[in-house]
């Protein structure tokens, strides 16, 4: 019996061991029941041990892990915090505690965002909170909640402290803050050191341009004084002063030289030599030279012989360049060639389908060897230490002539052996690349002085500008460029050309509407233009065979009249019309079928030229401006055939023309050239005539 | 015999190039800067100007653009002399009026040639 029973049956009835019969069955049940009891209650009280252990295992895995993290975050060098969704700090770590010792007190655990940013501002923290307090919270917390990059504080104790933060996928926000105080302050060193060098190199530029004008101002009065004093001894009759002064003049101008080269070469290397590109005539230059150097030649007893091909005309390139070359290679050859002949030859060439020009400077002269050769064009560093004192010279005039060379787009090159002479050949580009070339126009009214006549050329296509350039420069007309048809518009009205040729096919404004409107502009109109077009007839002028005008978009009156006159007796009379817009094609089919007549069609030049062949249409009715084949060309190509000759051709355009325009083009639009196979002769004759009705009218 | 003025504010090119020109049978007149050049031009009717640009009070383009602005004193030919010899300098100076230009340091003959011209032919 279970013991609790034994003591309850004693304590309350006096049962020792006999249980009364009456209760005995009540006994045992109540002894079943205790007994189930205490089974059930082992049982509970084991899993509750179960369930203890779990748990505090449970619990131990956590701590660890905790604790984990907590070293890791304690390890990394940035402050590290997270708050959660409701913006309530989780944790930091101590580095975030000590980049804010201000803060100490209240970075605890629970702590709201918004405590914090208002107790940096309350104490001063960041540098730049005051006086915009609510403002600055607002902004960083919004910063907060949606961060973007990364924020830039600079606190009141110096430090420069970067943030980044990011948002955790419940809705948390983790922060990393950075010191970068040492970053900036490597920043600031060479943001520092990059002024400084800036600086350096401006002072050295004025100390150059000063140094420049301070250095000759000195030299020309030694130049200056030894030349007079030549003179007056020479009028005096004092020879023995002569050789002396001489040699003072020499000297000077021997320095002179060497001071410029100086400073040519440091602008170089600072990147300040300009390059001015202009207009001139190649053979005036040749001319010039030749005369200045002569008496350098005499000195050694060389003869200079100097030859120029016919064709050299103009170039487009930095004249002051080019004559300091020529004289620095001229007087290289004269001070190294004794009784010698010296030659400069100068032509034009095509290489690559550009136009070049080449200068060849060869003497008879010493020579060099090919280790000579190898240094040539370096500075400072002349053939031999003993030339500057036997040749003179500095060594610094080749590499100069080398660098402006390449400025200018090309190149010089030496040939040369010893004892046999040498032969410099610079190369030049016949129009200098415009790369970091100033363009100086002259397009001054007075232009070129002794121009008989302004022509601008609008053309998109460089040769045929340099052969017009050729042609016209060289019967004494000033050309002017233009690549197009916009350029070749704003030109027209700053320079007022006394005639220009216009290219018909040009890809951002077509000839066409130049033309209009040249026509349009009061001060332009009477200019007399030459349309110029791939395919050329003498004839071909601006009526060009048409014979009647009309526009689109067209008034089907107007279009009927004008088919109608060309009608010829009755039955069904055939039309071409060619239109390389569908729907104009379709409206006039539309309307000249209602009239009668036949229609056949026609999408450009070329199909109109099937369509005639297929069947004689009584009148064609042709748009201008067509791809593959344009309006002009078919006319050109019906003029030429016996048998289309006479077909009577209506050009329809969708330029809106008025019968005005088309009288006024009539008159000033007279001649159309072949380009590729311009007859000189015939282009000037033309050009003279055109300038001299021009004068007559004007 | 003919006059000419000679503007320059260097002293030693003033020297030098009055001295050479007088050995060459010229009258030379000095002014030293642009303010009196134009002064001097007025009053003495030179029969030409040696103008240098560079001048100070005056530059040597205002003057030469005062002169050719003034009735009594357009007719006098002016030769700008200028230190550069690019075609902007040029430029300038023909724009500003002179009737010829010549670079510094001065070639004694070349200008010669110039100064021979103009007093032949007269200003433009």
């Amino acid at each position: 019996m279970h013991r609790l029973l034994r003591r309850q049956l004693r304590k309350h009835l006096g049962v020792e061991d006999e249980v009364p019969a009456a209760l005995r069955g009540f006994v045992a049940a109540v002894d079943a029941a205790y007994a189930d009891f205490d089974s059930d209650r082992a049982m509970l009280e084991r899993s509750l041990e179960l369930s203890s252990k779990e748990l505090s295992d449970a619990h131990e895995q956590a701590m660890q892990a905790r604790r984990r993290l907590t070293d890791a975050l304690e390890t990394i060098s940035e402050g590290f915090f997270l708050f959660d969704v409701e913006d309530r700090l989780v944790v930091c770590n101590s580095r975030f505690r000590e980049l804010y010792p201000g803060l100490a007190d209240i970075v605890v655990p629970g702590v709201a965002f918004e405590t914090i940013l208002r107790t940096v501002t309350e104490r001063g923290i960041l540098t730049d909170t005051a006086g915009r307090t609510e403002g600055w919270i607002r902004k960083r917390l919004e910063q907060h909640r949606n961060p973007g990059g990364p924020l830039l504080h600079h606190q009141s104790d110096g430090l420069w402290i970067q943030i980044n933060e990011r948002k955790t996928q419940d809705g948390g926000t983790v922060g990393v803050y950075t010191d970068v105080t040492e970053l900036k302050k490597r920043e600031a060193e060479v943001a520092a050191a990059r002024d400084e060098a800036m600086q350096a190199t401006q002072a050295k530029s004025q100390f150059l341009a000063s140094m420049s004008h301070e250095l000759r101002t000195p030299l020309n009065a030694i130049i200056g004084y030894s030349e007079m004093l030549h003179e007056e001894a020479e009028d005096l009759g004092q020879d023995s002063f002569l050789p002396d002064l001489q040699k003072i003049q020499d000297a000077g101008k021997h320095l002179l030289s060497l001071i410029n080269n100086i400073l040519d070469l440091s602008k170089i290397e600072a990147g300040k030599m300009d390059v001015l590109v202009e207009e001139f005539d190649v053979p005036a230059l040749l001319a010039e030279v030749e005369s200045v150097i002569q008496p350098l030649m005499a000195k050694n007893s060389n003869r200079l012989q100097v030859d120029c091909a016919p064709d050299l005309g103009r170039m487009r390139s930095d004249q002051t360049k080019l004559r300091q070359n020529l004289f620095n290679l001229l007087s290289n050859a004269a001070k190294f060639t004794g009784q010698g002949q010296i030659t400069l030859a100068a032509r034009r060439i095509m290489q690559g389908g550009d136009d070049w020009v080449e200068f060849k400077v060869s003497d008879t002269g010493i020579g060099m060897t090919p280790e000579q050769l190898g240094r040539l064009f370096e500075a400072f560093a002349q053939a031999e230490a003993s030339t500057s004192r036997d040749y003179g010279g500095s060594g610094l005039g080749l590499a100069i002539t080398k660098q402006f060379c390449r400025m200018l787009g090309g190149d010089v090159t030496v040939e040369s052996a010893r004892g046999q002479g040498s032969i410099f050949t610079i190369t030049l580009p016949a129009t200098c690349p415009d790369a970091r070339a100033a363009v100086v126009e002259a397009r001054s009214p007075s232009g070129r002085a002794d121009a008989i006549g302004r022509v601008l050329v609008i053309d998109d296509d460089r040769s045929a500008h340099h052969l017009l350039e050729e042609e016209l420069s060289s019967e004494g007309y000033e050309v002017l460029h233009a690549m197009g048809g916009r350029e070749g518009l704003k030109v027209a009205k700053e320079a007022r050309p006394d005639l220009i040729t216009l290219d018909i096919i040009m890809p951002d404004l077509d000839g066409w509407s130049v033309l209009r409107t040249l026509k349009d502009d009061p001060d332009l109109c009477e200019t007399p233009v030459v349309l110029v077009t791939i395919m050329g007839d003498r004839d071909l002028g601006f009526a060009l065979g048409a014979a009647d005008f009309i526009t689109k978009p067209f008034e089907r009156e107007r279009l009927v009249q004008a088919v109608n006159r060309h009608r010829r007796g009755d039955g069904a009379a055939r039309v071409l019309v060619v239109d390389d817009d569908a729907k104009s094609r379709d409206v006039l089919r539309r309307t000249l079928t209602k009239e009668g007549w036949m229609v056949a069609e026609a999408a450009n030049g070329r199909e109109a030229l099937d369509q005639l062949q297929r069947g004689r249409p009584v009148l064609v009715l042709l748009d201008l401006m067509m791809p593959e084949m344009d309006g002009f060309e078919v006319l050109e190509r019906m003029r030429r055939d016996e048998t289309w000759r006479d077909i009577p051709v209506i050009v329809v355009t969708a330029k809106d023309l008025s019968r005005e325009d088309i009288d006024r083009l009539n008159g000033h639009v007279t001649k159309v050239l072949q380009k590729g196979t311009y007859q000189r002769r015939d282009l000037v004759r033309d050009i003279h005539a055109m300038m001299a009705r021009q004068v007559a009218h004007g | 015999m003919p006059r000419l003025l000679y503007v320059e504010d260097n002293e030693m090119n003033r020297d030098m190039l009055s001295r050479r020109l007088r050995r060459r049978g010229f009258e030379v007149l000095i002014a030293a800067d642009g303010e009196q050049g134009v002064a001097m031009a007025a009053a003495e009717r030179p029969d030409l100007i040696l103008m240098d640009m560079s001048l100070p009070v005056l530059d040597g383009w205002e003057a030469t653009r005062r002169l050719k602005a003034a009735p009594d004193t357009e007719g006098i030919p002016v030769i700008g002399l200028t230190a550069h010899a690019m075609a902007t300098d040029r430029d300038k100076c023909l724009e500003a009026g002179c009737d010829d230009y010549d670079t510094k340091p001065v070639e004694l003959g070349r200008l010669l040639e110039k100064i021979e011209r103009l007093l032949e032919t007269g200003a433009a």
